[in-house]
């Protein structure tokens, strides 16, 4: 398991944060995953979970009974640690360089085309771990990382026949082809003249 | 180009390797994932798909096709499949007839009207004739497709001229028609565009790379009259016709005239007009900013 390399990738850009406030955000398994505010704030989720703590908190001091900084613990439940050290790589990055915005409707089939290079490496995944950083990044309302994702899977279905993205995505057809035909005609009616 | 094609094609090559290597409990995980997938997630990744890529996934299953058409009422979804009905082949008389055979139908006149846009695959092989108007319009007198709102003509070949006969009795099928498209589209621009004009209250957007400079200020006119919102007569060609007897030459007479012209059409413009790039001169786009201030002005 690579969360440890990924603990101390998150934990030396912490230590490198400008801000200097840094936050454990804790996987479902329990890891622990330190990042920058900064980072950690590119989450709705995450942001307004420190909101809530720093109203609680409003009357106690910054630091802890040993005068040592104390660091705020986010608990992601719904998020498995693969997929969080994934979340926080987005977010790291995209502060340094911010993800352009996707063009609606999608242009190409190649996210190479749409977005910048890193951003379409980043998510050249197996679908499965693709799928669940589309949930994290749902929970977790990191919009940009939701934008990226979902217009991910969208290229995987442009362009496609409906065989094709049955096949691609192994989702069964259960049409009838009397109900699939009539489908067809609600979308398009070939008149022959 | 040929960059991207190599990338579309390494893709697909990994693509494919990559699905030779799953298992059968990958796949049964992936199955299960999709379903995993949230409607909000799902219209998120719907709200990506252009209208052909939309209408395939449709297809792809009950589920999909439920989101997709639960979402189409939804007023906030604003990437809605539009139904197309698309026509092929060559016979303006036969396309007619079976309109005609529809509207006779009740639950197939019915059908007809949730259609959204009019396509015709290539309306250059539509060559009428001038003389069998009035028999196609005849024809369709019953035939009212309310549904549609966009019309697209396009033409592969712009050497053939599509027939006046189909394209003046389309305006009187399509009453709400907002979008006109005629791209490509050799015809009889003017004629053309009046009658879609008279006959289409709700035209607002005409789309055309045809050399209508000849568009005479009678037309600019009608243009007045709509509710357009974008209206580009830049280089137009203006057609002038001198008694002689004045002291102005001729150069000059037609530069006071062009531009009297264009300073009328702009303080009578409806307000929905916002847009407007001519051969104004810059003193008089000035003056006329500050009458107009809701409409840019360009040349």
């Amino acid at each position: 398991m690579d969360v440890e390399d990924s603990k101390e990738t998150a934990a030396s850009t912490a230590d490198t944060s400008s801000s200097g406030v840094t936050i454990q955000l804790i996987s479902k398994e329990g890891d622990k995953f330190p990042v920058p505010i900064t980072v950690s704030n590119m989450s709705e989720l995450v942001k307004s979970m420190m909101d809530d703590k720093d109203d609680d908190d409003d009357d106690d001091d910054d630091e802890d009974d040993d005068g040592k900084e104390k660091i705020t613990e986010i608990p992601l439940p719904n998020v498995k640690s693969e997929v969080l050290k994934k979340v926080i790589e987005f977010c790291e990055h995209h502060l340094a360089e911010p993800m352009t915005e996707i063009e609606k409707p999608l242009k190409s089939q190649n996210m190479a085309d749409v977005v910048q290079k890193w951003y379409a490496d980043f998510v050249d995944l197996e679908q499965v771990l693709l799928f669940e950083l589309i949930l994290a990044a749902n929970y977790m309302d990191i919009k940009p990382l939701l934008d990226l994702t979902c217009a991910t899977v969208a290229s995987m279905i442009k362009g496609k026949t409906p065989d094709e993205i049955r096949a691609t995505f192994n989702i069964t057809n259960d049409f009838s082809p009397e109900e699939e035909a009539q489908v067809r005609e609600e979308n398009k009616w070939c008149e022959e003249a | 180009m040929r960059r991207a094609n190599t990338n579309n094609k390494n893709n697909r090559n990994r693509n494919r390797n990559r699905n030779r290597r799953r298992t059968r409990r990958q796949k049964i995980a992936i199955a299960s994932k999709w379903d995993l997938l949230q409607t909000p997630i799902i219209i998120e990744v719907i709200s990506w798909l252009d209208q052909e890529s939309l209408m395939n996934l449709s297809l792809v299953s009950k589920q999909l096709h439920d989101i997709i058409a639960t979402t189409n009422d939804e007023p906030g979804n604003k990437n809605k499949i539009r139904p197309v009905f698309e026509v092929s082949g060559c016979s303006a008389l036969k396309f007619c007839q079976n309109l005609q055979k529809y509207f006779l139908n009740k639950e197939t006149k019915n059908k007809l009207q949730r259609y959204q846009i009019m396509r015709f695959k290539d309306s250059s092989k539509f060559q009428g004739d001038q003389q069998s108007k009035n028999k196609l319009r005849e024809m369709v007198k019953n035939v009212q497709m309310n549904g549609i709102t966009s019309l697209y003509l396009s033409s592969s070949s712009s050497r053939f001229m599509i027939g006046n006969d189909l394209l003046l009795t389309l305006p009187n099928i399509f009453p709400k028609l907002q979008e006109l498209d005629l791209s490509n589209v050799r015809n009889n621009g003017p004629l053309i565009l009046e009658q879609f004009l008279n006959t289409c209250p709700l035209l607002e957007k005409v789309t055309s790379n045809n050399d209508w400079n000849h568009f005479r200020i009678s037309s600019c006119s009608i243009f007045v009259a709509r509710v357009l919102e974008r209206v580009s007569i830049r280089n137009m060609n203006w057609k002038f016709y001198f008694r002689g007897d004045d002291d102005y030459d001729e150069e000059d007479q037609k530069l006071i005239f062009i531009q009297d012209a264009l300073i009328k059409f702009v303080r009578n413009a409806p307000p929905t007009l916002h847009w407007f790039r001519s051969d104004l001169t810059p003193d008089n786009m000035t003056m006329l900013r500050m009458e107009r201030p809701g409409i840019e002005l360009l040349n």
